[in-house]
């Protein structure tokens, strides 16, 4: 796309080679991944916290 | 960056950037400004704080974190927008994208993202209103500020400096707090900061601007009335900044430090309005820009030093 500014957002990625590419990647993906699991623990931990003792008060 | 390296980055602009490069982790997180997101999370941190009502501190965390990342994700749509501009000026050259290290399509979708996720976050775990109003900030800054005002008013700093403004009542906010006087005025004393905070830097940077058509108020208005604006702006804020002891936002320490801070603002002030040749008059205004930032990190820090304290001893 040439997005609204005219960024030539097609350009092939160039000047790097292989291995280096294979690592940005491999560091992005990791990086994405403790993401993701910071969520699920933030999420988890946040309903705790708001449910608070409620959490045990349910019929069995 | 040196400048010869400026140079040419801003010579080769957009169509210049020697093939894209592989983005890194470090090229997503230069796009969230990481220097903004860090007066975002003290002045987010001091709403929370200092509101009233006892937030968990999970949640507290939790707000901070989702505030911090939406101040990030309107730098990056910031950035995506103005790439263009980015590219030929020598303060911004250097930004991910005009180097060719993250492709305008990244950009975008990392700041969609970013404010979808921040602001439903917000609203899910903590507060709606505190999500809608951090909401609120995101499409304030990203449509008010950078694609409406930015190009088209010297004014665009006064209006759009309410988009950075607003951290501290969306903080008090999720504290649980709503919207009230105490919040408002955290939100005067950033808004009112901003015009002679930028325009210092606008004073030095001018060139820059006009190359690129932005206009600010040294292009428009020229440095004689830009100076003028600074210190009507300066005589404003300061008083400003004291107010919060007197409806017991702040205590004694805070009205010392906004009493000595702010006669140091309005001495840098005056000088910025005093010395207005050559390389004197950019130093003048290089040092008003530097004492601002340490003038509201200073105050909010005091602010929240203080009521930490008081927390602690109640």
């Amino acid at each position: 796309m040439t997005g609204v500014q005219g960024v030539k957002d097609s350009k092939p990625r160039e000047g790097l080679d292989a291995a280096e590419r294979d690592r940005r990647q491999r560091m992005r993906s990791i990086a994405i991944a403790v993401v993701l699991v910071m969520m699920v623990v933030v999420f988890y931990l946040a309903t705790i916290v708001r449910l608070g003792s409620n959490v045990l008060n349910r019929s069995l | 960056m040196s400048q010869a390296g400026a140079e040419t980055n801003v010579e080769a602009g957009l169509d210049g950037a020697a093939g894209l490069n592989e983005p890194t982790v470090g090229d997503f997180l230069q796009l969230m400004k990481p220097r903004v997101m860090s007066l975002v999370v003290l002045t987010a941190m001091t709403g929370i704080v200092a509101a009233p009502g006892n937030i968990h501190p999970l949640l507290g965390a939790i707000a901070i974190l989702c505030i911090a990342v939406g101040a990030g994700a309107s730098g990056a749509l910031n950035m995506w927008y103005d790439a263009d501009i980015d590219a030929k000026m020598q303060r911004t050259a250097a930004r991910p994208i005009p180097r060719g290290r993250v492709t305008g399509d990244e950009a975008l979708a990392f700041g969609v993202f970013l404010s979808f996720a921040s602001v439903l976050m917000l609203g899910l775990l903590v507060d709606w209103l505190a999500g809608a109003l951090l909401a609120f900030t995101i499409g304030f800054y990203i449509f008010v500020y950078t694609m409406w005002l930015k190009r088209r008013t010297p004014q665009n700093i006064v209006i759009g400096g309410a988009a950075g403004a607003f951290p501290p009542i969306v903080g008090w906010a999720a504290a649980g707090g709503g919207i009230s006087i105490e919040s408002v005025l955290m939100f005067l004393i950033i808004f009112v900061w901003t015009p002679p905070h930028f325009w210092a830097l606008a004073l030095y940077r001018s060139r820059d601007y006009e190359r690129v058509g932005v206009p600010m108020l040294p292009v428009v208005a020229g440095p004689e009335e830009t100076r003028r604006q600074i210190l009507i702006y300066s005589v404003i804020l300061v008083p400003l900044a004291v107010a919060p002891y007197f409806i017991g936002l702040g205590g004694f320490v805070y009205l010392v430090t906004s009493v000595i801070l702010g006669a140091g603002f309005l001495y840098y002030a005056v000088r910025c309005r005093s010395i207005t040749e050559g390389r004197e008059g950019d130093t003048a205004a290089k040092q008003l820009f530097g004492f601002s930032i340490l003038y509201l990190f200073a105050l909010f820090g005091v602010l929240l030093a203080e009521h930490t304290v008081w927390r602690l001893l109640a």
